[in-house]
């Protein structure tokens, strides 16, 4: 009867940690609702496993949190139309001073690839290295930092000087501590 | 090096600033039972899959290889020219045919239910003729369509005589006049016919072959066709004679006044005139069956005919014989209380053996009688079939003393169409199991719908 204590630990690690996996899973989607979605079923997922990976559960649910972001979109992409074109009311709300800062940047993350959103997300908010990026990912560092630089270059179209002009070159650990988020 | 957070400073705090938009909600606390639950239906439907997957991709290529396999029988003692099987099987009405091309002459002919078309897809059969080849091989025999029954093996195993239907020069007697008697080669797929003209079709009576050359027949001709009144259409003209035709040369005779009942090793029989004719010499001898029996005969060795004797009590059958210069007497009497067919004895060997085919409790068997000691051995047998025991038809008897063949169940009679379709139908279904298994799982387990909203 190992289930008892696996599911108090689960319970236990998902009640700390969910809020924190919520933020990212919003960045990642854009869509609260989405958010949740996403969250849960990357819980889903990583139960069957949870004996094996109990003692840090972050980095495994990390990785299913990315990669289910990536495998949804290609899932629902049939349903969903993706334009390269800025929509009007984005491009309205730049310049309209009721629209506050992180709603261009939600909406200008919306315009980026699953992937390039998700690279984004993971090295500059989550504070992972390329490396550490391509690792949870499971694509190649040079993949990691073509997209990311891609991401970067329309971002900085899109949200001027909120993006500094600086390489995407290998860095080292982030600062601030994810488990921290 | 420069960490991310110091690369971008303002889009790291743009990014925990949007993200502080993230919902708050509490953690679902059925959640890890409810995982635990779907996972477990995964695993399950996907080892259903894989079952079904397993069975399906197993049926399909289990169809190949039997379909290949042929029945096989190995000689039981070096023969190289073949023999009659020592056991034959049912089989399976999915059997092949020959197709109407060259084939090994023929051991057996037997009874059996044929699914063909597109009824067999359905499971509808319908009676067929089974080969057994003299190398133990199993066939539908496919016979040219105007071939009415009345199937006759030559001894040689070679040839099948039968009556052919056509069309009559007047109205005909019934749906499928008979117009004639046909050979078919089995060797060379070849058939030869021979048209009697009638005016409504002819009354087939005997159909015999007089060796492995020569086929014997006797018919009546129909007096009266469709529309004609009951008595002529009921009534037949009895022929002038019986026909002994060669199919090889085309080269036929008409031995007058003839009434045929039975042939063999050149000999005739008609028992309504107790005469037994030498077609070699044409020097007729007579015989006098006695009184009260109606049993079969078979004519040879000299024109010694043996049938069935008296049964003196119930189960205990004999065999009797007369030649030129003796009434009939029993030479013989077998020691197993058997219950003889009354159309048994098929064959009179120079070695005063006979063969007749018995039904008893466990099956169907042809016999060997040792008219000296009156010993029986079992020559060719039948097991018990499932949906009865298929009639024999026709002993190619010129391998009467040839080894048998140490027969083995025909192998590749599955019922191919039902299979392919079964297969092809369960490798479908472990697909389409296995995805909707895993959909529905995927979908259902956290509680709501992954695209779901909430209002």
């Amino acid at each position: 009867m190992a289930e008892v204590p696996a599911r108090a630990g689960f319970d236990d690690w998902v009640s700390a940690r969910r809020p924190a996996l919520l933020r990212t899973a919003y960045l990642l989607t854009g869509d609260p609702h989405d958010a949740e979605d996403l969250v849960q079923t990357a819980l889903i997922k990583v139960v069957p496993r949870w004996h094996r990976i109990a003692e840090d559960p972050e980095p495994y649910v990390r990785t299913v949190l990315s990669r289910e972001s990536v495998s949804r979109w290609r899932r629902r992409r049939w349903r969903e139309v993706h334009t390269d074109r800025v929509p009007d009311d984005l491009a309205s709300a730049q310049h309209d001073r009721d629209v506050t800062d992180r709603e261009v940047l939600r909406q200008a993350l919306g315009e980026l690839s699953p992937r390039q959103r998700t690279i984004v997300v993971l090295r500059y908010f989550d504070g992972l290295t390329e490396a550490e990026t391509a690792h949870v990912l499971g694509l190649g560092l040079g993949t990691v930092k073509k997209h990311g630089r891609e991401a970067m270059a329309r971002l900085r179209d899109q949200l001027g000087g909120l993006v500094e002009e600086r390489g995407t070159e290998e860095t080292g650990r982030p600062v601030a501590d994810v488990s921290s988020r | 090096m420069t960490a991310p957070a110091q690369e971008q400073p303002r889009l790291t705090r743009a990014l925990e600033d949007l993200a502080g938009q993230a919902p708050h909600g509490s953690p679902d606390p059925t959640l890890f039972a409810r995982a635990t639950r779907a996972h477990r239906a995964r695993r399950a439907w996907a080892a259903a899959a894989l079952v079904v997957l397993v069975v399906g991709l197993g049926s399909v290529a289990g169809i190949g290889a039997l379909g290949r396999t042929t029945g096989s029988m190995a000689p039981a003692s070096g023969s190289l020219d073949g023999g009659l099987p020592s056991v034959v099987s049912e089989v399976s009405p999915y059997l092949p045919g020959t197709g109407g091309k060259p084939w090994d002459p023929v051991a057996v002919l037997m009874e059996g239910e044929r699914a063909t078309g597109i009824g067999a897809f359905l499971g509808r059969t319908t009676p067929g003729v089974v080969a057994v080849s003299t190398a133990g091989e199993y066939r539908f025999l496919d016979l040219p369509d105007d071939a009415a029954g009345g199937y006759a093996l030559s001894p040689d195993g070679v040839h099948v005589a039968f009556w052919v239907t056509g069309d009559p020069t007047a109205n005909p007697n019934t749906g499928e006049p008979i117009i004639g008697v046909g050979v078919y080669d089995v060797v060379s797929a070849a058939t030869q016919r021979y048209p009697i003209e009638s005016a409504h079709g002819l009354d087939p009576r005997a159909l015999t072959w007089v060796d492995d050359d020569r086929v014997a027949f006797d018919y009546g001709a129909w007096l009266g066709g469709e529309g004609d009144d009951e008595m002529s259409q009921s009534t037949s003209a009895h022929a002038p004679g019986t026909v002994v035709w060669t199919p090889a040369t085309g080269a036929a005779s008409v031995v007058d006044g003839f009434r045929l009942t039975a042939a063999g090793a050149g000999f005739l029989l008609d028992t309504s005139r107790n005469t037994c004719l030498d077609l070699a010499s044409g020097a007729r001898t007579t015989v006098r069956p006695p009184h009260g029996i109606s049993g079969a005969y078979a004519v040879g060795n000299g024109c010694r005919v043996a049938h069935e004797w008296r049964r003196t009590s119930p189960g205990w059958p004999s065999v009797a014989s007369e030649d030129r210069t003796t009434r009939y007497r029993q030479v013989a009497r077998m020691r197993q209380p058997l219950a003889v067919d009354e159309t048994s004895l098929t064959y009179w060997g120079p070695s005063a053996t006979t063969f007749g085919p018995r039904v008893e409790l466990t099956g169907y068997a042809v016999w060997r009688l040792d008219l000296r000691s009156g010993e029986t051995t079992q020559v060719v047998g039948w097991p018990r079939a499932t949906y009865g025991t298929p009639e024999l038809i026709g002993l190619a008897t010129g391998y009467a003393h040839a080894p048998t063949i140490q027969a083995q169940p025909p192998v590749g009679v599955v019922p191919l169409p039902w299979l392919v379709v079964g297969g092809v139908v369960a490798l479908l279904a472990s697909v389409a199991v296995l995805g909707w298994g895993l959909r529905r799982t995927r979908v259902t387990a956290p509680g709501r719908g992954l695209g779901e909203r909430r209002g």
